[in-house]
């Protein structure tokens, strides 16, 4: 009896206090609610593993680019802009031909020229300094010729450092062309780092043939 | 008599626990009884009551956060909760409800990384950052992209389709602007770009290199490094590209430059007396300074963290690349963690960096500080380098 009597108590309790936390949950429910801004309502994900699934799959598509559509088109910058006119010109006395003069460029010529490096160096080796003379003959036998000396990393080093290095081969190369009576304004250097590899394995052979500088001739365009 | 006092209090109990929902904002009086836990030991947590997925987003979440994730028995903290349209989260200590919120209006990831930053913030008085986004290269064969992510790696959005080299992302003003190098036009060139619209203009295109340009903290320069005069040197720009100035002459080259959170300083990296070390300068120009290391040298990438406390940087030795972490306040360097390019997350606590797979393509991975607990970005990003948090 007791019991009984306690139960029904506790029933009706329970349901009045429901009731009371209903109603204070509905007369002031954004206080109790975190609204996440800018993200908007998305699709609740019934089924974990599919979702996973193409969620990976979207993502992975998005990365492929190309002729696959993206996860999500996102904002792709078409819309190139002038070049800032406030950029002094560069000094040139140390090379660099101005970037925007037209030439044309051959990368085969010399392609037998490339200079190669020891690992996380960029002092031209007296073993292939011999290279460079075919390249110095024709630049100070044709002042209005002109060498893109690009520097290159194996993958054996940090992006920027190996950015960084690239250059210092680049400049390296320039100053022994200059030391060789190469006009500076004849020549321009650039590094690729690690990126632009001639071998794209990842062993000791390919990356020795990956610290390199390439040069390209430069001809004014006609 | 006393059937309507355990009633009363039975609804006293139900109708504070309803009501509170949401109220704690912060921490409400954690009671201390870490238990012998040690500073740097991992938050023992238990995960209940989710579906898996919110379950798996939690779980990532809070152990980036530096917990650990346990039984009910051995937890310190149970978090739970329920999700049907909104998302209900709460954080119990022993009996006690030491956190409950309640989310809505935004897709399920989203309400999920928002209750783990709380959750976070609970547990280590630091913001989490499971909602924040990075941005990172993305590589393939001898071009690269840029993308922005969220810090795991899910809603990738493509930001560059140029087929071309691009390196080193960095944001800008207030996270609205993305400064990158591409080699679009044939030369390594500096371009920003809105994040929203895509719109970009070139801002420095001289012949040699133009690289890592890195917007300072208060959005009003842009520090970089180019070899306008033959050597990489760093300069400052505006926050557009204008009255340039250059702030280093070092034959031997600088690179990677970052801003103390102030704006006022600059660091970077020049070999000016041999192996590669970490210099301070003032982004006004004037005399550098040397930042020891703690004899650590071939540091590269660093990133100064966005309390000021710290640099991270990257040191190349023989084993490979190492995290190591510079405590600007005790002048200590520790090596961390293996692994390179390091980025500092808004909560200067957590840590972006790189890891290399086997053939050495590159993937991003996520470092615990204070804990050293790492854990990659779930997600399989491809070829995915030179991460810059947001922030």
């Amino acid at each position: 009896m007791k019991r009984t009597a306690l139960a029904k108590l506790l029933v009706v309790t329970l349901a009045v206090v429901a009731i009371t936390a209903t109603g204070c949950r509905s007369k002031r429910p954004d206080k109790n609610i975190t609204p996440i801004p800018g993200t908007g309502a998305g699709p609740v994900n019934a089924d974990d593993a599919a979702a996973r699934a193409l969620e990976e799959e979207a993502a992975r598509r998005a990365l492929a680019g190309g002729d696959v559509p993206p996860v999500s088109t996102g904002p792709i910058g078409t819309d190139l802009g002038p070049i800032a006119p406030i950029n002094p010109p560069g000094d040139t006395s140390m090379g660099n031909i101005n970037i925007d003069t037209p030439v044309d460029e051959n990368a085969e010529i010399w392609a037998q020229n490339t200079v190669y490096f020891d690992f996380d160096s960029s002092v031209v080796r007296s073993s292939e300094i011999y290279k460079l003379s075919e390249i110095v003959n024709q630049l100070t036998q044709s002042p209005n010729l002109g060498v893109k000396v690009e520097g290159h990393c194996d993958e054996r080093g940090t992006e920027e450092y190996n950015r960084a290095l690239g250059e210092r081969r680049a400049n390296a190369i320039r100053d022994h062309l200059i030391e060789a009576g190469v006009g500076p304004n004849q020549i321009r250097t650039l590094s690729w780092g690690e990126d632009q590899p001639a071998d794209l394995g990842h062993d000791e052979a390919a990356w020795a043939a990956n610290r390199r500088a390439e040069f390209i001739l430069l001809t004014p365009k006609r | 008599m006393m059937m309507r006092l355990i009633s009363r209090n039975l609804g006293l109990a139900i109708l504070v626990a309803l009501t509170s929902i949401g109220s704690a904002q912060t921490r409400i009086g954690i009671i201390d009884r870490e238990g012998g836990r040690k500073p740097g030991d991992p938050i023992p947590i238990a995960i209940s009551g989710f579906t898996p997925e919110i379950q798996r987003i939690l779980a990532f979440d809070l152990y980036v956060a530096g917990c650990k994730i346990v039984s009910n028995s051995e937890a310190d903290f149970v978090v739970t909760g329920k999700y049907a349209g909104r998302l209900e989260g709460y954080v119990k200590q022993g009996d006690n409800y030491v956190l409950r919120k309640a989310y809505n209006g935004a897709n399920v990831r989203a309400l999920a990384h928002a209750f783990a930053d709380q959750v976070a913030l609970l547990l280590n008085q630091v913001p989490g950052v499971a909602s924040t986004r990075v941005a990172f290269k993305n590589r393939r064969g001898r071009s690269g992209e840029i993308f922005a992510a969220d810090y795991d790696g899910h809603n990738a959005v493509q930001l560059t389709r140029d087929g071309s080299v691009v390196a080193a992302p960095a944001w800008g003003l207030n996270r609205t602007r993305l400064y990158y190098t591409s080699y679009l036009r044939g030369n390594p060139d500096i371009y920003m770009q809105e994040y929203s619209t895509g719109r970009r203009a070139t801002i420095v295109r001289q012949a040699g290199s133009n690289l890592t340009p890195v917007p300072s903290p208060d959005g009003t320069k842009v520090a970089m490094v180019c070899s306008i005069n033959g050597h990489p040197n760093l300069y400052v720009t505006d926050i557009n590209g204008g009255n340039r100035r250059q702030l280093t002459f070092i034959k031997a080259g600088v690179s990677t430059p970052t801003w103390s959170p102030d704006s006022r300083w600059i660091c970077y990296v020049s070999r000016e007396s041999g192996p590669a070390r970490l210099y301070k300068i003032l982004a006004s120009g004037g005399r550098a300074q040397r930042i020891h290391t703690g004899g650590i040298s071939s540091c590269t990438e660093p990133d100064w963290s966005p309390d000021g406390k710290k640099i991270a940087f990257t040191t190349q030795g023989r084993g490979g690349f190492t995290l190591c972490i510079t405590d600007l306040t005790t002048g200590k360097t520790e090596r961390v963690v293996s692994g390179e390019d390091p980025t500092w997350a808004p909560n200067s606590r957590t840590i972006m960096f790189v890891k290399r797979r086997a053939d050495q393509s590159y993937y991003l991975s996520l470092l615990d500080v204070p804990t050293k607990q790492v854990k990659d970005v779930p997600l399989n990003l491809g070829n995915a380098s030179s991460p810059a948090w947001a922030r």
